[in-house]
């Protein structure tokens, strides 16, 4: 009840406000209930006036062409505002030029880390073979030493000598 | 049923909402019939520029369109439009101001000369000039304004609007409101003394009203 004489009241003060005759202090003391108790005025129209009437009866109409000219911007402005949202998701974040290559190598050396880690990478065995059709060009030794090869046409090998020049 | 400030809001409207987020244009173009004229009328207010306002409105209806996704339903359409709306008024009320400030020809290019109310079919001549004058009146003494002051006037004179929404519009307490409507009025009355504020009505909204 006490609630309802309150709204009562103040709907009484906002049409007073609106003819002017609201000292200041009492502008005041109405501008603090509302910050107070703004769910109290939030759901109510401020109370009407001359100028508001004139406002209306005299606002500028555009023609319907205009109204037209309107439609047809928003339309238009709307289908590229879509585009450049599509356009704006497809865009590559400057953030991502730089972690998508660093995403990469990192996938990299896990792949490697995983590969060269796991039982089966650590127990496979080097196999070693001789090499085939290979072609020694040259030889280089360094002090007083010098090289020779000497090649066995039955065994089908190599052997390299290397001599000091004192002959030790 | 939806309830905003203990209101009712209409399904359709909810409906048409959701329809338009997901691209439908009927849909789209049913708000935009809606809404266009408070639209209008907030921008023309701010701005004082018949193309400016055209201007804001296809700007603010691209942008509404454009987040309606984002738009739940807390507020009417008319509310978020309305914000959307006069805050993008406000903006180019600014950069207006800036460019008037470093124009250097002194010239005043913020003016709309001479711009008529749309007249009824059948008013008498001396009736639509008498009219005209109290349009250019009120539009000069509206312009006369600060923006803050301007722009919750605005938003107030499209009507049906409560405190909450303009508040709501405006992103401010709605003592703010309370408070830019009082000195908007004091202003007005002064420089539009023979326009004297007749009987006036603060109103609940609706059958629900201030609980």
């Amino acid at each position: 009840m006490n609630v309802e004489r309150d709204i009562q009241g103040l709907l009484e003060r906002l049409e007073r406000d609106a003819r002017g005759e609201l000292s200041p202090g009492e502008v005041d003391a109405l501008v603090a209930v509302a910050n107070a108790r703004p769910e109290r005025l939030a759901g109510v129209v401020p109370a009407g006036d001359a100028f508001a009437r004139l406002a209306i009866e005299t606002a500028a109409a555009p023609s319907a062409s205009e109204w037209d000219a309107v439609w047809s911007g928003i339309e238009r402005g709307a289908s590229a505002a879509r585009g450049a949202a599509l356009e704006r998701r497809l865009r590559v974040h400057p953030a991502l030029r730089i972690w998508r290559p660093l995403a990469a190598l990192a996938a990299c050396v896990a792949f490697m880390l995983v590969w060269r880690l796991s039982p089966q990478a650590v127990a496979a065995p080097w196999e070693l073979r001789l090499a085939r059709d290979a072609e020694i060009v040259e030889v280089e030794v360094t002090g007083d030493a010098y090289a020779s090869l000497d090649y066995s046409p039955e065994r089908g090998d190599v052997t390299i000598w290397v001599f000091d020049e004192s002959g030790a | 049923m939806n309830s905003v400030n203990g209101e009712p809001v209409e399904t359709s409207e909810l409906q048409l909402v959701e329809a338009a987020a997901r691209g439908d244009r009927e849909a789209r173009r049913e708000l935009f019939e809606r809404y266009r004229q408070a639209a209008f009328r907030v921008a023309w207010r701010i701005t004082g520029r018949h193309e400016d306002a055209l201007d804001v409105v296809q700007d603010g209806f691209i942008r509404a369109f454009e987040r309606l996704e984002g738009f739940r339903g807390e507020a009417r359409f008319k509310t978020w439009l309305l914000r959307i709306v006069s805050s993008r008024a406000l903006d180019l009320l600014r950069a207006r101001k800036v460019r008037l400030a470093v124009s250097l020809d002194g010239g005043r290019d913020d003016a709309e000369p001479g711009f008529a109310p749309p007249a009824a079919p059948d008013e008498p001549p001396d009736a639509r000039c008498e009219r005209q004058a109290l349009s250019e009146k009120l539009r000069h003494a509206i312009e006369a304004l600060p923006p803050d002051q301007r722009a919750t006037f605005s938003l107030y004179a499209v009507g049906e609007l409560t405190y909450g929404e303009i508040a709501a519009a405006l992103g401010v307490p709605i003592g703010t409101v309370m408070s830019r409507l009082h000195h908007a009025r004091r202003r007005l009355r002064e420089m539009l003394p023979d326009l004297a504020p007749e009987g006036a009505f603060a109103k609940p909204r609706g059958a629900a009203g201030p609980t």
